[in-house]
């Protein structure tokens, strides 16, 4: 055995992750060479300064931060959710107006596809972004004049940010988030108390697909993706609700 | 769906493990808020695959393989240069760590020292000397959770020991050569 191989075994000798016929050749080389056995007392030491180093424990904020999101966990799960979604035409209409748009727009629910698969992400986005409410929103306003501009440049889509307080959905700011990997725009809207995250990331062409519901750990995911842009409204709302302004947003002309 | 008993369970055979995530995302970022960030999504990514989790009654491997994983692309997005073995780049971030008053007071004790020889590794090789010193893993744990074979974990370790011997005892550097 050269003295470079047993350099190499010598650490996992002494942690005796050596099977029993490398451990043996090396035991016979350590016999006859002093400066190999001199390697044993330098990786001891080394070990007994490594158990010096600092070791950092999660802070008491983290740990409830936790906490509070695994409660909430299982406060959605105790809720009960349907196993198939109510079609959606059993949901009033918000307004008159909408109904020849809503006749439009058909609902495909739950069929699994890549981009559904997002809505998983999608969910714990939210749910991030709710932890850790100094991480809502990057540019706070409830003008839509001063967060489309604020998108501009930093990715390759402008997200839509329409104002639709009258319908009672409140614009309160932007951010960059990631979603798949990407730098993705999320616009955030609220509707009483609950936040509405949405996502906006480009898609691959020939994925449009009108809007579908997903239900998620006890959230409602509503994606759509038209020319090329995809689009992830998530929110603990009720899915009516959140329905209403998912067309809303994709309604065209806004 | 994750039902109530289920969160019941990740939170008996999980959660005790979280100050080990902490301390590898804490080791892999070498940034607290960094740590704190990347311990709280592999956390809830933990969550999401904990159906698929099978592992018995020990999740410490099966959750450090996702802080890392966690951690890793965290570095990518965020720190390219930290993936390239870079060395020196964050050295002056971890020796000024002010969240905890007495290492700060203490900056220039023996732990500070190795703590600095130990953060300077490149990242491939500052996870096995963590996983193996810090955490007390099996090779065979290190291999499944950075996915090489465990002669590379044997190897790795080697030459990551070697590294900090360098660093730490200058003496041994010179006995040799």
């Amino acid at each position: 055995m050269t003295c470079d191989k047993a350099a190499e075994q010598i650490g996992a000798w002494l942690d005796g992750e050596l099977d029993q016929t490398a451990a043996a050749e090396l035991e016979r080389h350590l016999e006859g060479c002093a400066a190999c056995r001199r390697r044993i007392d330098e990786q001891r030491a080394l070990g007994r300064l490594l158990t010096g180093a600092s070791r950092f424990a999660a802070s008491p904020a983290l740990r409830s931060r936790l906490d509070e999101a695994l409660r909430r966990e299982k406060e959605a799960a105790a809720k009960p959710v349907p196993l198939r979604p109510k079609p959606w035409r059993r949901f009033a209409l918000p307004a008159a107006s909408l109904a020849g748009l809503a006749a439009s727009l058909v609902l495909f629910l739950s069929i699994p596809s890549a981009q559904d698969r997002l809505a998983d992400e999608v969910v714990s986005d939210h749910l991030r972004s709710l932890l850790m409410p100094e991480h809502l929103v990057d540019v706070p306003s409830s003008d839509q004049h001063t967060i489309k501009p604020w998108f501009n440049g930093k990715l390759e889509v402008a997200p839509p940010t329409p104002d639709l307080s009258a319908h009672g959905f409140e614009l309160i700011g932007g951010r960059l988030d990631y979603l798949d990997h990407q730098r993705s725009a999320v616009v955030v809207y609220k509707h009483r108390q609950h936040v509405i995250n949405l996502f906006v990331l480009p898609q691959p062409a020939g994925t449009d697909r009108e809007l579908t519901l997903v239900q998620d750990r006890g959230y409602s995911v509503v994606a759509w993706t038209r020319k090329g842009i995809g689009h992830w409204a998530v929110s603990d709302l009720n899915a009516a609700d959140l329905r209403d302004f998912a067309e809303l947003v994709a309604a065209p002309g806004k | 769906m994750t039902d109530s008993t289920a969160i019941q369970r990740f939170e008996r055979l999980v959660m005790p493990h979280l100050d080990a995530a902490h301390n590898l995302a804490r080791w892999l970022t070498r940034d607290a808020a960094d740590a704190a960030d990347v311990t709280q999504e592999a956390i809830l990514r933990a969550l999401r695959f904990f159906p698929g989790f099978d592992g018995g009654d020990d999740a410490r491997p099966w959750l450090l393989a996702i802080v890392r994983n966690a951690g890793l692309d965290w570095l990518r997005r965020n720190r390219p240069a930290a993936m390239v073995g870079d060395g020196e780049a964050m050295l002056d971030r971890l020796a000024s760590e002010d969240d905890d008053p007495e290492r700060a007071a203490s900056r220039h004790d023996e732990a500070n020292r190795v703590d600095r020889a130990v953060a300077a590794l490149p990242v491939e090789f500052r996870e096995v000397i963590v996983l193996r010193e810090f955490e007390d893993l099996s090779y065979k744990d290190i291999a499944a959770i950075v996915g090489i074979p465990m002669g590379t974990v044997m190897s790795r370790l080697a030459r990551a020991r070697a590294m900090l011997r360098d660093s730490l005892t200058p003496s041994a550097r010179e006995a040799r050569s």
